[in-house]
């Protein structure tokens, strides 16, 4: 069935066809929805993704695990850390490999920085596809701060490329930390007031968004949500608690839930403070990890060509989208036999189905925004 | 609630249409024979006890001699998490959808349809998700071979001038 028997099967007598992207600015990537509108009201807005497949799964099936690092930077170009982490760290558990404590901590203070970096664009861009330009500005200003850390620390902005199997590729030094401390004291609390004062109370954005696609908690579970968008719905899970990884255990701090802020529990308002306040818990936790910084080795000792034993693993990690998880079968050769990777965008894309239908047209931004999705993400 | 708990559950009500609790590498799972999938994932997310609500991912394998699919699921209610594994033949691989009951598994099965072949009856929706309508062939399979070009589009530098790739 192509996609137009599938729009020709369910047509309706009075419906319009609208079609948004896939070079939409409020699609976040190149992401295609064919509306189907009554009016102002739409029946169903059908997502068309695959304009950014690149086929990662195939290709790590002709990489060495070593050099299928950088390909999962590409998984999600706004939060790349995590992509790192999680595959690392199925490879090293299929290895049996003990990862030094300097290494965990540096990967934890790396994932929480990019975590705030993914955020403050989430929320940027939503407030811009309401139709306030400035806190986008905001946002990126800030997040320009943490780009300069993750220079410094990996020598790259945007894809790391730093983890390695095993510990990570650099290690980070007096002056990085005397970085890391003053951004942390401009921005929390001071920069996230400002940025509460200045938009998450702005009664615009709070008419737009409250009551808009409110997801209850059952709904969320079914649809596969995680992340941000499961604990908007009221439900108190996070990877980092529930099923702790890396130096998490030993770090405080709060898993932020929905709460009906303004409107309903699990509505797109929800979801936006849900971000805000994640941010306020990242700053803690690396507020922590930078006080606990253990000294030593940065990376194990690792065999030179990895050949891991025959077997399976799935590693997941809570990264700024919800579960990020690579299911990994090593046949005992250099490369993986097969790399399936879950992500948190996926999933979020069939809700965003579910949910448009019976919203109003205006409305899809919001949902989309909210739900924050990343293209790459989605096709893989 | 781990997976021996939850195997020795299921036994009671599927017996011989599961198999032992295997272990492969860091992983722990059993086998079901496809015919049962329905009622499996029914009673593994409505029996109070085990309420495993959350389905992570549908993951295809290709095994040269046949498909396998991964359903991982959670329960959040038990902060636990289990791998079940179905057999499916290589030359007409078909499997009952569980979309009706997770509306998460519906992209994951378009995902397995597209890229493995795997078709699931009774799906509402099952069309190519990441590849477009007129793609032929199934590019995760590991007899996947790249045809020379797309639509008159070269796909590899036979035949192109200059330095070769």
């Amino acid at each position: 069935m192509t996609l137009e028997e599938r729009l020709n099967k369910v047509k309706g007598e009075n419906e319009i066809l609208l079609n948004m992207g896939p070079q939409h600015p409020s699609t976040h990537g190149v992401i295609r929805f064919v509306v189907r509108a009554d009016g102002e009201i739409m029946v169903e807005a059908l997502p068309v993704v695959g304009y950014l497949h690149r086929g990662i799964e195939k290709l790590a099936e002709i990489t060495p695990y070593t050099g299928f690092i950088p390909y999962t930077d590409r998984v999600d170009y706004l939060a790349s850390m995590f992509a790192n982490h999680a595959f690392v760290m199925g490879v090293e558990r299929l290895l049996g490999i003990q990862v030094p404590r300097r290494a965990e901590y540096l990967r934890v203070i790396a994932s929480e920085l990019n975590r705030i970096a993914s955020h403050l664009i989430a929320l940027g861009s939503m407030a811009m596809d309401i139709g306030a330009f400035t806190p986008f500005l905001h946002g990126i200003r800030e997040r320009e701060l943490i780009n300069d850390i993750t220079e410094m620390m990996c020598g790259a902005r945007l894809t790391y490329n730093y983890m390695r199997i095993g510990g990570v590729s650099n290690d980070i030094d007096d002056q990085i930390i005397k970085k890391i401390n003053s951004f942390l004291d401009r921005f929390y609390p001071g920069f996230i007031d400002e940025f509460n004062r200045l938009i998450t109370y702005n009664e615009i954005l709070v008419k737009r968004c409250v009551n808009i696609a409110t997801i209850s908690a059952e709904e969320a579970i079914n649809f596969g949500l995680t992340g941000p968008n499961l604990r908007a719905s009221g439900i108190k899970w996070d990877l980092r608690k529930n099923m702790s990884y890396s130096v998490y255990p030993e770090l405080k701090f709060d898993i932020p839930v929905g709460e009906g802020f303004r409107g309903s529990i699990g509505d797109s308002y929800d979801r936006f403070v849900v971000r805000v306040k994640e941010m306020e818990e990242s700053a803690k936790i690396l507020r922590q990890a930078i006080k606990n910084l253990p000294s030593g080795e940065i990376i194990a000792k690792v065999p030179r060509r990895i050949k891991p034993p025959q077997g399976e693993v799935y590693s997941a990690v809570e990264s700024a989208r919800g579960e990020l998880g690579y299911y990994i079968i090593s046949d005992g050769s250099e490369n993986p036999y097969r790399c399936k990777i879950r992500t948190g965008s996926f999933s979020a894309m069939k809700a965003i189905h579910i949910k448009s239908q019976g919203c109003f047209i205006a409305d899809l931004v919001v949902l989309i925004a909210s739900m924050d999705i990343v293209a790459p993400e989605i096709d893989r | 609630m781990n997976i021996v708990e939850v195997h020795t559950e299921l036994k009671k009500f599927f017996g011989e249409k599961l198999s032992e609790v295997e272990k492969s590498g860091q992983l722990e799972f059993f086998y079901f024979e496809p015919e049962i999938i329905r009622d499996l994932f029914l009673v593994l997310r409505d029996k109070i006890g085990m309420e495993f609500k959350y389905l992570s991912y549908i993951a295809s394998v290709d095994y040269k001699d046949r498909f396998e699919l991964v359903y991982c699921l959670y329960s959040y209610r038990w902060s636990s998490i289990i791998y079940l594994k179905t057999k499916l033949s290589r030359e007409k691989p078909k499997i009952r959808t569980i979309s009706d009951l997770f509306v998460a598994a519906e992209w994951h099965e378009r995902e397995a349809y597209d890229l493995m072949g795997i078709e699931f009856l009774e799906h509402p929706d099952l069309r190519r998700i990441m590849m477009p309508d007129d793609f032929e062939g199934h590019p995760l399979r590991k007899d996947f071979v790249e045809k020379d070009n797309y639509h008159q589009i070269p796909t590899n530098r036979k035949g192109m001038t200059g330095r070769q790739g």
